[in-house]
């Protein structure tokens, strides 16, 4: 269900973008580097396997991450714990509705990651002399597409700890599996026997895409279709899950 | 006929026993009271008829279906559970909307005619948080009734009640059962329950007893 309150959190990305970007957007400084790189740079960090280049998340720029799973965390424990008593009496397959709210979630992320990469390129567009090609709307469309998964996957993974747990450890232990994820893809190239096996790395969802794009075609297939088995094991084992959950039991029964 | 029946139901949660051996048989057409204190486990035996929280172990038949086994069977029941479960921030109007759309089986005038049953102005603009405890609990039992359902579990319904409330609630319960309505009715009020119940049941420590 789309409605005003859901609009307003995906949107609230561009003026957080625009402060967060803000020094950079006041500086007097013109890059000069193209606009696929100046995204990727300020996305992604780069680790080295081999010869080669491979691109992950840098935690000091995951703030788009952190805010919408604030956003939306919480979104379908909720409904689960509290709200969704009247709602559940009512619907025949928890399954099917579970896959419905992961479905809109993703609708969401997609939204959300589509407002924050379009304030980006249009701050970096200010700033570069250099154009927008066909390298550009590359890279936006992968950046677009690991950022929406990486995005809802996240969010799914709290909703779920959170219903058994809470929602201080579903974020707790989301997070420190992300910041271990991310440690790993940094460290990938030093750690023995497989540091210099590249398709290993791209099979660690935060490390998924290579820096050539075009270049390196079997390994961004890969990581792709990574992406999306990790997103319909998540969302097959959450169907699994909230078929057999109690609903609306309050915290003093379940803790 | 609705009937439901439970077998040697039981249920713990973290190791304690909420449930312990409940078997019961009951047919529509009458009213059966649960009394009990708070943590008796009149809540938790409705949450499990209901399909909300399955039982440890036992048998729950609804209509001689067996629930949690079949696949996709969803008992047409009415619920008032004593915790929330509205959206605060719609209307009442809007919150029942809402829940009917997930079955589609009635239109906008039945909802209407639900709350009007119950009291309040279907009209009403105010968003629930604004209602007060007693018009929250009358759109509570509108969502209950909406959508004409063979079995009716009430969890002390009256809560919050005034006594023009308590009165049309009492009327309430007559034409359900008029209609074939199998209803079931938890509260501490012993008196409550004696007014309005065919049929009488105790419950302590997660056991039911016939009788007061």
């Amino acid at each position: 269900m789309i409605n005003k309150k859901i609009v307003i959190k995906l949107v609230s990305i561009v003026p957080i973008t625009i402060l967060y970007m803000m020094f950079f957007i006041t500086s007097s400084t013109v890059a000069h580097l193209p606009l696929n790189e100046m995204l990727l740079n300020e996305i992604f960090g780069q680790v080295s396997i081999g010869d080669e280049k491979a691109i992950v998340l840098v935690i000091e720029n995951i703030y788009y991450i952190i805010i919408f799973n604030l956003l939306f965390g919480t979104a379908i424990y909720h409904l689960i714990n509290e709200k969704g008593i009247y709602l559940f009496i009512r619907i025949k397959d928890r399954k099917r509705w579970f896959y419905k709210q992961t479905f809109n979630m993703l609708g969401c992320s997609a939204l959300y990651s589509g407002f924050f990469l379009t304030t980006l390129t249009i701050i970096f567009m200010l700033k570069t002399n250099t154009g927008f090609n066909l390298l550009t709307i590359q890279t936006l469309f992968i950046l677009w597409y690991f950022i929406s998964m990486v995005l809802s996957m996240s969010t799914i993974a709290i909703n779920l700890i959170a219903i058994r747990y809470g929602s201080n450890i579903g974020f707790l232990l989301v997070y420190l599996f992300m910041i271990l994820q991310l440690y790993l893809s940094l460290k990938f190239d030093e750690i023995p026997i497989i540091g210099d096996n590249r398709y290993l790395l791209m099979l660690n969802p935060m490390a998924v895409i290579t820096i050539g794009l075009s270049s390196y075609t079997f390994l961004n297939i890969l990581a792709f279709i990574n992406l999306i088995f990790l997103f319909g094991c998540l969302v097959w084992w959450g169907g699994q899950y909230v078929n057999k959950i109690d609903i609306g039991l309050s915290n003093s029964e379940t803790r | 006929m609705n009937t439901i029946v439970t077998e040697n139901l039981n249920k713990s949660v973290k190791g304690k026993v909420i449930l312990d051996q409940i078997n019961l048989s009951l047919q529509s057409g009458n009213v059966y009271g649960f009394v009990g204190k708070n943590g008796s486990g009149k809540t938790m035996l409705f949450r499990v008829i209901c399909g909300l929280v399955r039982p440890t172990s036992g048998n729950v038949y609804v209509n001689e279906k067996e629930l949690y086994k079949e696949k996709n069977f969803r008992p047409n029941i009415g619920v008032v559970i004593e915790n929330g479960g509205l959206y605060p921030e719609f209307t009442g109007l809007k919150n029942l909307q809402f829940l009917a759309k997930v079955n589609n089986k009635i239109g906008l005038s039945e909802i209407k005619d639900a709350i009007l049953r119950v009291g309040p102005d279907p009209e009403d603009k105010r968003i629930v948080k604004k209602y007060s405890l007693g018009m929250r609990q009358r759109l509570t039992i509108a969502q209950a009734i909406m959508e004409k359902p063979d079995i009716i579990l009430l969890d002390e319904p009256t809560n919050g009640l005034d006594e023009s409330g308590i009165q049309l609630f009492h009327q309430l319960i007559k034409e359900e059962v008029e209609r074939g309505a199998l209803i079931a009715i938890a509260s501490h009020s012993k008196e409550e329950i004696s007014l309005l119940c065919t049929h009488r049941y105790t419950m302590k420590n997660g056991r039911v007893h016939e009788g007061e």
